[in-house]
């Protein structure tokens, strides 16, 4: 009889790992050893005991565990949180990575279940839950008013399209300063109802207070009503918009989103020229449809320019989706 | 009509969470969903915790490996670029964290260890009892080795996937699993001692050697 094989080189047949001459003798022998036919046998009850180990369950404490580590990680903001947007900025800033201002600014601190945004502006300066986002603008975002039109277009943006719609987000901006002028809030989507005619009242305020029936907190100046009938974006606002979720918070709270722009753009009194809310579509990065909001700014270094940012409804360090510096004209 | 009143009702996009693969999911979190992630973690939980668990042996290395590798995955979610399946990348990262944490901390040899006295053979005992056959026998591997067996013979992955997860050849996870089983069945099962191998040739038979040259595990280089 030939000599004997190991447990390794049967666990090496079983794998398919010998060499076919040693293979064939291996079989040949298998043949008339039972001995060895025994070891080979071993080899795949052990792979059956392996199997019939069968599945886990993750003991609670340990799923508490992780789950506390989660929630924690939400919290934190600095640079060890995908540092990306540090780099982007740089692009745009020169090289210097502004956390000071980052560290100062706004923070956007994550919740388990809602995002609390604490503003870093004087004294209505208290936390409030994403249910509880202010509905209504606070004195702080009245004291940077918001000219920009916003949109809600709702529409998917992707790295190819981003810069013809950015352009035309501009363009609708531009026809839009004229209301913008006179309107101390939002030049904003509530034009898209006044585009429906006849809710002057809503589109110049606070629609959604007035429907809860709660009391307003009005900036000092008071809000000057929207005209009736002029919509900064009639051709891309639409009346049956319908923005992700997610991005509610931002869509409904000019200190957040306020807040967001200066966040991303690392600018304190960032003006963004537009604003849209939509979604993100990057095969590249295995994103599809993720809500995101597109800020349009002012270049700072180049008139002829206007830098894109793409951001995720968190706003914050791991949000950045897309950054671009664009022709202001195509 | 004010934008405000055509709204959609509350939650109306959440109806379809359910359906949401693990990319959308990821996606999601990306985007700055904070429940996304969870939702994934939730998902495969017991299986990434079975991979850890059994890789490690330990249920506190196990945890802590664990840790380690979803926050990192948290954060890391980003960089995920979709060339393989979610399941896949977060096998992986929870793989590398269990290494990590073994070379970190030398919990345990990755060399195998001196030869025990053998247990009692698991084919005389239970289920139960072979189960902690198993999972003792499994302690006895160096990690890479049981990295490998336990992704292909307890959870089933090809040695493909397993090869994507480990970040080695497939022949590198056929000859870990190779070994690793040869190792197990020795301590596992009632063999016959005349024809056992050499317990203190822990070297590779000469034909596969070339297939772990492109591996640098430490049982390589014995």
């Amino acid at each position: 009889m030939s000599e004997h094989f190991t447990l390794d080189e049967l666990a090496e047949l079983d794998a398919g790992l010998l060499a076919h001459r040693r293979a064939r003798a291996a079989a040949r022998h298998l043949a008339r050893c039972d001995e060895c036919q025994a070891r080979a046998a071993a080899i795949g009850r052990t792979k059956d005991a392996l199997r019939d180990l069968g599945p886990a369950q993750m003991p609670a404490d340990v799923a508490a565990r992780l789950a506390r580590a989660l929630d924690d990680a939400t919290t934190t903001t600095g640079e060890d949180v995908v540092p990306d947007l540090g780099a982007y900025r740089a692009k745009r800033f020169g090289g210097i990575p502004p956390w000071a201002y980052a560290a100062a600014a706004a923070v956007v601190v994550l919740g388990a279940t809602g995002i609390a945004v604490g503003t870093r502006h004087g004294h209505k300066a208290t936390p409030t839950s994403a249910a509880a986002a202010p509905l209504v603008p606070t004195a702080a975002a009245s004291a940077q008013r918001l000219r920009v039109p916003l949109q809600e277009s709702g529409r998917t943006y992707t790295p190819d399209s981003i810069a013809d719609l950015a352009t035309g987000l501009i363009g609708n901006a531009a026809a839009a300063d004229t209301l913008a002028a006179k309107t101390p809030e939002f030049a904003g989507t509530q034009g898209g109802a006044a585009a429906g005619g006849g809710s002057a009242g809503n589109a110049a305020g606070h629609p959604r207070a007035a429907k809860n029936g709660v009391e307003t907190r009005q900036p000092d100046t008071g809000a000057v009503p929207a005209p009736a009938g002029v919509a900064p974006a009639p051709s891309v606002a639409t009346a049956t918009s319908r923005i992700p979720a997610s991005l509610r918070r931002l869509a409904d709270s000019r200190s957040a989103l306020l807040q967001c722009a200066a966040f991303i753009s690392d600018t304190p009194n960032a003006s963004p020229i537009a604003v849209d809310f939509g979604r993100w579509t990057n095969a590249d990065a295995g994103l599809r449809r993720v809500p995101a909001v597109v800020f349009v700014f002012d270049d700072l270094t180049d008139p002829h320019s206007i830098d894109v940012f793409v951001v995720g409804a968190a706003c914050d360090d791991t949000s950045l989706l897309d950054y671009q510096i664009l022709d202001r004209t195509p | 009509m004010s934008r405000l009143r055509s709204r959609p009702a509350r939650g109306v996009e959440d109806v379809s969470d359910e359906l949401l693969d693990d990319a959308d999911l990821l996606a999601r979190h990306v985007g700055g969903d904070h429940e996304a992630f969870g939702q994934l973690v939730a998902r495969h939980r017991d299986r990434l915790w079975a991979v850890a668990l059994r890789t490690l042996g330990n249920p506190d290395d196990a945890a802590d490996a664990l840790q380690d590798a979803l926050l990192s995955a948290y954060r890391g979610a980003s960089s995920f670029r979709g060339n393989s399946a979610v399941t896949t990348w977060l096998h992986r990262i929870v793989v590398n964290a269990c290494l990590d944490l073994v070379r970190r901390r030398s919990v345990r040899p990755t060399q195998p260890l001196p030869e025990e006295p053998a247990a009692p053979a698991a084919d005389v005992l239970g289920d139960r009892e072979t189960a902690l056959a198993v999972t003792a026998a499994l302690r006895t591997l160096p990690i890479e080795q049981s990295a490998a067996v336990v992704l292909v013979d307890l959870e089933g992955f090809s040695v493909d996937e397993a090869s994507q997860i480990l970040g080695v050849p497939t022949g590198t996870v056929k000859s870990r699993c190779a070994r690793a089983r040869a190792r197990l069945a020795e301590r596992l099962w009632d063999l016959d001692p005349r024809t056992e191998r050499d317990p203190g040739n822990d070297a590779p038979s000469p034909r596969v050697q070339a297939n772990e040259s492109t591996s640098t595990g430490p049982e390589e280089q014995a």
